[in-house]
């Protein structure tokens, strides 16, 4: 752990040189001036349906198309439904865990878990660790970390824990995507669950439903990213049959894609960053 | 693999039904020191020192939880009698635990 922590400490003391990887989105990196910061953490918050777990997969699954090996933690999806939903995209996630391009790990705690006393996550870290560790990843997404650090049920500890448990990825060198469904659309609550949290955080990004000539469709806002000059405007972008698109508004060419694309369409697409089988 | 070995503590005759059961821990970690303790105090109290455990240590194999799908530690993994049963947590609620193994007291 030692060792690898000095790997990143350049990063730690410079943080307004970040290196940046490639998130695999269409005009997403030129917004984030070349995409998510390396060995570093990117929030993504947003209500249900408004894209984070689309986002997130598009980048796991194109870093796997180029090599370079994920592990993608869910803590309310099935696997199985997430691999299942993305198919219509095209997109083969069974066949990028064969090549050893990405593990899943389904983490849910069973409904019916009996607690007695305190604990730790310590075996989740070990086998991310062990994992990523055999599969060369470097890259993580955790959908979703709010539903993690509930299984706490104290306020306080959950902070604590949330310090902890970027301090560990952050050490390990891992570039992280850290879903949640806090901040939704709220902007006053930036740091959530604890004052100070946002602050470790490199990158945020809020993602919301926004109503464009009586349309909702989908944006998406950077809130904060570090050592960028980012744009202080929403975003709006489209989920198509390959995945997720940068849309440019209101001038651009895709006004009419969007127009087309209601967001309770049943679209495969659309229907692929539903909820799935949760509903 | 490092699984850790078996401790069979027997301390009376009284009951026959053996508890089989997995205790993960991680190293020394304070909640995997209590939860050895508790347990211990468990068995040799309630369960007439009928118990199998078998001690499995995530931080020198994580193999063993992952196919187990035990994301926590300490964690109990009741293996018989009855169906399995797990209890996350350092085992500090005694009356929890019991109600798990259904031993009425």
């Amino acid at each position: 752990m030692a060792q690898q922590g000095s790997k990143r400490q350049h990063a730690r003391n410079e943080p307004e040189n970040l290196a940046k990887i490639p998130t695999g989105i269409a005009g997403l990196d030129d917004i984030l001036e070349g995409g998510f910061p390396d060995g570093r953490t990117t929030l993504i918050s947003g209500g249900p349906g408004t894209g984070k777990t689309m986002l997130g997969l598009e980048f796991l699954y194109k870093s796997a198309l180029a090599g370079h090996a994920g592990i993608l933690l869910l803590f309310e999806e099935r696997a199985d439904a997430i691999r299942r939903n993305v198919r219509s995209l095209g997109w083969d996630l069974g066949a990028m865990e064969k090549a050893g391009k990405l593990f899943i790990l389904e983490a849910r705690l069973p409904r019916d878990a009996v607690l007695s006393g305190d604990f730790n996550i310590t075996p989740l870290l070990a086998i991310i660790e062990g994992k990523a560790g055999e599969i060369g990843a470097d890259r993580i997404m955790i959908d979703a970390i709010d539903v993690l650090m509930r299984i706490y049920n104290d306020t306080r500890r959950e902070q604590n824990e949330l310090y902890g448990l970027h301090d560990w990825l952050v050490d390990h060198g891992f570039t992280t995507v850290l879903m949640t469904h806090q901040l939704a659309g709220n902007l006053e609550q930036v740091d959530f669950s604890g004052v100070g949290f946002s602050s470790l955080i490199d990158t945020i990004i809020l993602l919301r439903f926004t109503e464009i000539y009586n349309k909702i469709t989908r944006s998406l806002l950077i809130l904060k990213s570090r050592g960028t000059k980012h744009s202080n405007s929403y975003h709006r972008f489209v989920i198509m049959d390959h995945g997720v698109e940068m849309a440019t508004i209101p001038s651009g060419a895709r006004l009419s894609e969007l127009q087309g694309q209601p967001s309770t369409g049943r679209s495969p697409a659309e229907a692929a960053v539903g909820k799935g089988d949760e509903q | 693999m490092t699984r850790g070995k078996k401790t069979q503590i027997r301390a009376g005759p009284a009951d026959a039904t053996t508890y089989r059961m997995r205790l993960f821990v991680a190293g020394d970690e304070p909640n995997s020191a209590v939860a050895r303790e508790s347990l211990a105090k468990i068995c040799s109290t309630y369960l007439n020192g009928n118990c199998q455990v078998e001690i499995i240590d995530v931080l020198k194999d994580f193999r063993p939880a992952l196919q187990e799908r035990v994301l926590v530690t300490p964690a109990l993994v009741i293996l018989e009698p009855g169906r399995r049963t797990v209890i996350f947590g350092n085992l500090a609620d005694t009356g929890k635990v019991l109600a798990a193994l259904k031993v009425v007291v």
